[in-house]
């Protein structure tokens, strides 16, 4: 297990250390950076030379990202170009509605999709099977923009049960916490139920033909009681994988769901920083995400290790 | 009474006191309610900065200016100066001494406002990276202080610009000292009705109502301001009561504005756009040298299909390039009308019969994308094939505006960039940066913005503007009416705009 454990961290490092560079080049191909946005179109050359020579913009990339990721290491990551808030306090602000979000749409998904996947596996070749399958195609292909609009025209404009926007703290007022989420979950949650839901299904299909399953039911169990008892076990190792990648997507998912429902997440403060060129913001934000999916990474190497026997014992015979 | 039953009765008469008490008390409105004392307002942009002196975006007056942030005067809705935190203004003959008295007012922080603080923000103004603020105060020779409340501003010669700019941004006032302090770009300090409240970032800002204002004080305790850039999603928190004002809709929303225009319960108002909406081409294009090439692009232009799809209907066709409230020298003058068959002959003289292709990277914001279609529908109509590619509006700066060497044949832009800004020591393009130094051109504005004489002042303007649309550098197709939607039972929302801002300070409920 520790010999898991060392690999795995190091590969996370690693990863983390490219991926900010890989942010950082990128910020600075892209065109245009936070001098042209704050003088948008009355900007003079000098006007620019200026305030890029005010940021440090001016220096070599690689002083640049020295200067960055020295104050990373140091525990700083500075204050934005624009002075409005210091980063880290920012991030930290942020991550309380972000974190609800996503943990509660994988905490939603994962019972929903193991329920149905199942229920499609066990009916796969009859028509109840099929249309479940077919009801998570069309739950993959809804844009998030668009079922999030539709959910705010019924559940918020038409029926006026839930708000169309906004985020309460969940410190604050829990009710109104829940009641603001529910919206942005449902969409969040929507398109990740149905990888789940194919992923299981899948999964269980395969489970079902194993030899153990034969003797399961030779033994007098039913196919549904095997198939909840000894498969979905199985079927359910598979599925940790497959959430802790799916920790990306989600995150992904949260800039648009969060810019829509107006949640001061971290998604949409990378949304706005990314178009106003804050670069010290979303290389520092790209960072935490980063670790927080290289770390759900880790935690479910381990984690698998831990579910699956033969994972260990190939680790202990290397 | 016996003892045994004194303490039930005054438990029993307090408790009915409270609950008559309870009942006859009136619980404060809501907000969206009549009567609430806040107000929830939302606009699609959010200030990258709170700085003024580096943040040009209009982003950053939209909430600021006149609310918290005041100027010497103010811009009333026909153009003239109309007292703010200055009382009179006397201008010598020459048009080269400004002599401005000031009023008695208090800062946010507490501090007096003063005549040095005036001296001391004019000359932050003037060395201001923002080009707003900067441009016009740059004829000043010296701002001296004259007593606590008078100001003598000297010209380096007489300017137009500067007299207006009195009535603008650039001469907001901010208290001596401000600009070292740590508030900053943080928090700003001004006179104005609202102080600077919570700001949270990308989220909103919430304006307190100034106890000590000097002039009137607004109705609302409290203004959030919400920065909403999904406009959809906006007009939904409208619907749901949510949101009490929205203002200056610019992107999907403004194809939802017109059932709110018959709903009861919203009543909608068009701000008057202080900018003009235009085509710009690059003087560096070789084909786009040729006048009859630029005149074939300008006959090809149909204004109205293009408002229409790109602003909802909402904008004035125009061909000057004047924002059409304000400008006295604005007037129908038109050379070059919607003629395709003009347009295709035009070009066949200058030696296109087989078609041309520009490259035109636009904006993928607000009207631009939609503008594109209809433009380049239309262009194709002549002949004219445009590459077309979206770029964020940093990239777009970068590589089409702020830069002599820019990468376009022609593009679409809305700005509020004033004539005398144009010439090609200027920095508005296609002009700036020394790329189109027209000697004719240059001449018109660098002596129209020195004539002291209104009436010469307005008519050098006009040939001025005339000049720009004969020669089709630009070409202007529109000038917005930036549509809003409020709650029907608010009144005293403002029907014109000075600069950018919206005006919260006689907002109110009505009777």
């Amino acid at each position: 297990m520790i010999r898991v454990f060392i690999r795995s961290f190091t590969l996370m490092v690693i990863s983390a250390f490219t991926g900010s560079v890989v942010v950082f080049v990128l910020l600075r191909s892209v065109g245009g950076d936070i001098a042209t946005v704050m003088l948008g179109t009355r900007a003079t050359q000098e006007s620019l030379e200026l305030l890029r020579e005010t940021f440090g913009l001016n220096r070599s990339w690689v002083e640049q990202y020295v200067s960055w990721i020295g104050g990373v290491l140091t525990g700083n990551l500075g204050e934005a170009y624009s002075k409005q808030y210091v980063i880290s306090t920012e991030i930290a602000q942020r991550l309380e509605p972000t974190l609800i979000l996503t943990f509660g749409s994988l905490l939603i998904s994962i019972p929903i999709a193991l329920v149905v996947g199942l229920y499609s596996a066990m009916n796969f070749k009859r028509w109840r099977g099929a249309s479940v399958d077919g009801i998570a195609q069309i739950g993959l292909a809804i844009p998030q923009f668009f079922l999030a609009l539709v959910l705010v025209l019924i559940f918020a404009v038409r029926l006026g049960w839930l708000p169309a926007t906004g985020y309460v703290s969940i410190f604050t007022d829990p009710v109104e916490a829940l009641r603001s989420m529910v919206l942005p979950i449902t969409t969040l949650s929507l398109g990740i139920t149905a990888v789940f839901t194919r992923f299981v299904r899948t999964s269980m299909i395969e489970q079902m033909n194993e030899d153990y399953m034969r003797t399961a039911k030779a033994k007098g169990r039913t196919v549904r009681s095997a198939a909840i008892i000894h498969g979905l076990r199985n079927a359910a190792i598979p599925l940790v994988t497959t959430g802790a990648l799916q920790i990306g997507a989600l995150i992904a998912g949260s800039v648009v769901v969060e810019n829509v429902f107006t949640i001061p997440g971290i998604g949409r403060l990378l949304l706005t920083s990314a178009v106003t060129r804050e670069a010290i913001t979303v290389q520092s934000l790209s960072l935490v995400i980063l670790i927080i999916i290289l770390t759900m990474n880790l935690f479910m190497d381990v984690l698998y290790g831990i579910l699956d026997p033969r994972i260990r014992h190939k680790e202990a015979r290397k | 009474m016996k003892k045994s039953l004194k303490l039930p009765v005054l438990i029993a008469v307090a408790l009915s006191t409270a609950l008559l008490s309870s009942s006859l008390a009136v619980a404060a409105p809501k907000p969206g309610e009549v009567g609430s004392t806040t107000l929830r307002a939302s606009h699609p942009q959010k200030p990258t900065s709170w700085n003024y002196l580096q943040d040009g975006t209009s982003a950053f007056f939209v909430p600021t200016y006149l609310n918290i942030l005041e100027s010497l005067f103010e811009t009333d809705s026909k153009g003239a100066l109309k007292p703010l935190l200055a009382t009179k203004l006397a201008v010598s003959k020459d048009g080269l001494t400004y002599t401005i008295d000031l009023r008695k007012a208090t800062f946010h922080d507490g501090s007096e406002f003063t005549s040095a603080d005036v001296v001391y923000s004019l000359e932050k103004n003037k060395t201001a990276t923002n080009g707003l603020l900067s441009s016009p105060l740059a004829v000043t020779k010296s701002i001296k202080a004259s007593g606590p409340s008078k100001v003598i501003v000297k010209l380096s010669r007489p300017s137009n610009s500067f007299r207006e700019a009195l009535g603008q941004p650039a001469t907001m006032i901010a208290p001596s000292g401000y600009f070292e302090s740590d508030n900053v770009g943080k928090k700003l300090i001004g006179t104005g009705p609202f102080s600077f409240g919570a700001f949270r970032q990308d989220i909103d800002l919430h304006l307190n109502r100034n106890a000590k204002y000097w002039g009137t004080k607004p109705f609302f305790k409290k203004v959030i301001h919400q920065f909403r850039d999904d406009e959809p999603a906006t007009i939904s928190a409208l619907k749901t009561g949510q949101l009490d004002v929205v203002g200056m809709l610019f992107g999907a929303g403004v194809d939802q504005v017109k059932p709110f225009i018959t709903d009861k319960k919203y009543q909608t108002f068009f701000w008057p756009s202080t900018s003009a909406s235009y085509l710009f081409l690059n003087p560096k294009t070789t084909a786009l040298k040729d006048i009859k090439v630029r005149k074939a692009i300008a006959h090809a232009i149909n204004r109205k299909p293009i408002i229409d799809a790109a602003v909802g209907g909402y904008a004035e066709p125009g061909c000057l390039m004047v924002p059409t409230w304000t400008s006295p020298w604005n007037s129908n003058y038109c050379p070059y009308k919607f003629d395709v068959a003009k347009s295709k002959a035009l070009l066949k003289d200058a030696g296109f019969a087989d078609g041309l292709e520009l490259d035109f990277p636009y904006l993928t914001l607000a009207e631009f994308p939609a503008s594109f279609e209809v433009l380049s529908a239309q262009l194709a109509a002549v002949g004219i094939t445009v590459k077309g590619r979206g770029q964020d509006i940093a990239t777009w700066i970068a590589k089409v505006w702020a830069t002599p060497t820019p990468e376009y044949d022609i593009n679409h832009i809305t700005n509020n960039a004033p004539l005398s800004t144009f010439g090609c020591k200027g920095t508005t393009t296609p002009y700036g940066y020394e790329a189109l130094c027209d000697e004719k051109f240059e001449s018109l504005i660098a002596s129209s913005d020195s004539i002291v004489d209104p009436k010469k002042y307005v008519a050098a303007m006009k040939e001025t503007a005339n000049y720009v649309a004969d020669q089709a550098w630009v070409i202007e197709i529109f000038s917005k009416n930036e549509p809003g939607i409020a709650n029907a039972k608010l009144t005293g929302i403002a029907k014109a705009r000075t600069s950018m801002e919206m005006d919260y300070r006689n907002i109110k409920w009505a009777k």
